[in-house]
């Protein structure tokens, strides 16, 4: 995958079995009559390909844009760049961990309140701890737990809305 | 007073006695035909009260059977939508497994790299199954023996070789079936935090083994996806070792 969050070629959306993981935040309803619906944004960060693929693969039927990072200094550029509306972070990344990546963006006023899940394998409670110290709105543990991924990922959704809506 | 005088008088004191008795008793027999009409009404009403309670009691009870009918439709309802959610739960689950199985059978065969398949099994260890302690093993024709071919959070030192039957892990390179703890008998010494031991298979040949440690602190033990994701490692992880060695052979 590239820094824009272009398929690669280990990827099953560039054969259409996903749907298209785009690199910008832009929303895709047009021209159809109906009202036009802002979809939300979710970063998705992780070295790895499989989890990648599987949040991707849990989250294809939510319509979401999902931008896709693979490194942890991508997860922060992208995260200023593309201002998603809630940010998925592996703990353990190369250049920057999810702990410093997510301490970084809340240093920045445009991500200070942007929900941001850490996900991680390390479930100690003093890593739990760390990532809360760090400013994780949660933290989820690998391996992943479909229904609670998915509660977590839409709590924190309609959380931003309702802090947008205020 | 003469006594015609008298007699005129009297007559007339009778008549009007007489007549006040027939008046009297006129207005008695209107009184009676008054009273009777009276009692006619009322037994006409009190029938039709009688009429209208019998309605309201039918309708009553027609309400009550309604009622219950009611209460047994919206328990119904209630019981189906648990089912429902139920159902849903239980598709999001196996939802959730089919994802997973897939996931893994698709980063399997999506490199012709033998270190990238090697750390697509890894990861699916560590991500989908949920252990960061594991040891993949290829079964080497001429020794017989397991070689040690890529380690995660174990001494590789300590299984670098292991002889086919010796302990759990060369024990399944014999059966070539997936062996689970507490299925059958402990491992040997240095085996002890074994959770599972996968035989690599193909076409029911042993290739080599995938031993799985420690399961991290927050699962709690092997769930049936588990096994069903042993039993896709132990073919795919084969043949995708075996595909790699074909490409490096092709290549030279």
């Amino acid at each position: 995958m590239s820094s824009s969050g272009a398929v690669s070629r280990n990827d099953p959306t560039a054969e259409g079995i996903l749907p298209k993981v785009t690199g910008t935040g832009l929303a895709q309803c047009r021209g159809n009559g109906r009202p036009r619906v802002e979809r939300k944004t979710v970063l998705l960060a992780d070295d790895s390909n499989t989890i990648l693929m599987m949040e991707k693969m849990l989250l294809a039927r939510e319509n979401y844009n999902l931008v896709i990072a693979k490194d942890g200094q991508e997860a922060y550029d992208m995260a200023l760049s593309e201002k998603p509306n809630l940010i998925v972070l592996d703990v353990v990344m190369p250049k920057l961990t999810g702990f410093e990546v997510c301490q970084k963006l809340r240093q920045q006023e445009q991500t200070r309140t942007t929900p941001i899940l850490l996900m991680t394998t390390r479930g100690e409670e003093e890593n739990v701890k760390k990532g809360y110290e760090a400013g994780c709105s949660d933290y989820l543990t690998k391996p992943i737990n479909a229904a609670e991924f998915l509660a977590k990922l839409r709590l924190h959704l309609l959380g931003d809305a309702e802090a947008s809506r205020s | 007073m003469t006594d015609s005088a008298k007699d005129g008088s009297g007559r007339h004191y009778v008549e009007r006695v007489r007549q006040g008795a027939q008046r009297y008793g006129q207005e008695l027999l209107e009184e009676n035909d008054r009273l009777r009409g009276l009692v006619v009404s009322l037994e006409t009403e009190k029938q039709n009260l009688r009429d209208q309670l019998e309605l309201i009691r039918s309708e009553a009870e027609r309400s009550g059977r309604e009622q219950a009918d009611l209460q047994q439709r919206v328990s119904e309802i209630e019981s189906e939508s648990r089912r429902f959610a139920e159902q849903f739960v239980e598709i999001e689950r196996q939802n959730s497994n089919l994802a997973n199985l897939y996931v893994a059978s698709y980063q399997l065969v999506s490199t012709l790299d033998r270190n990238q398949v090697l750390q697509v099994i890894q990861e699916i260890l560590a991500n989908l199954v949920g252990s960061e302690e594991i040891a993949v093993f290829e079964l080497e024709p001429t020794t017989g023996s397991l070689r040690l071919i890529a380690a995660n959070g174990i001494d590789p030192a300590a299984y670098a070789r292991v002889a086919k039957g010796q302990g759990v892990i060369g024990q399944v390179a014999i059966t070539g079936e997936t062996w689970i703890a507490g299925s059958d008998g402990a491992g040997q010494e240095g085996e002890e935090r074994l959770t599972a031991c996968v035989p690599l298979k193909l076409e029911d040949r042993v290739t080599g083994a995938i031993a799985v440690f420690r399961l991290l602190p927050q699962k709690n033990g092997l769930e049936p996806v588990d096994r069903e994701l042993f039993d896709l490692l132990a073919t795919h992880a084969a043949m995708a070792l075996h595909c790699t060695a074909l490409h490096r052979l092709a290549k030279v």
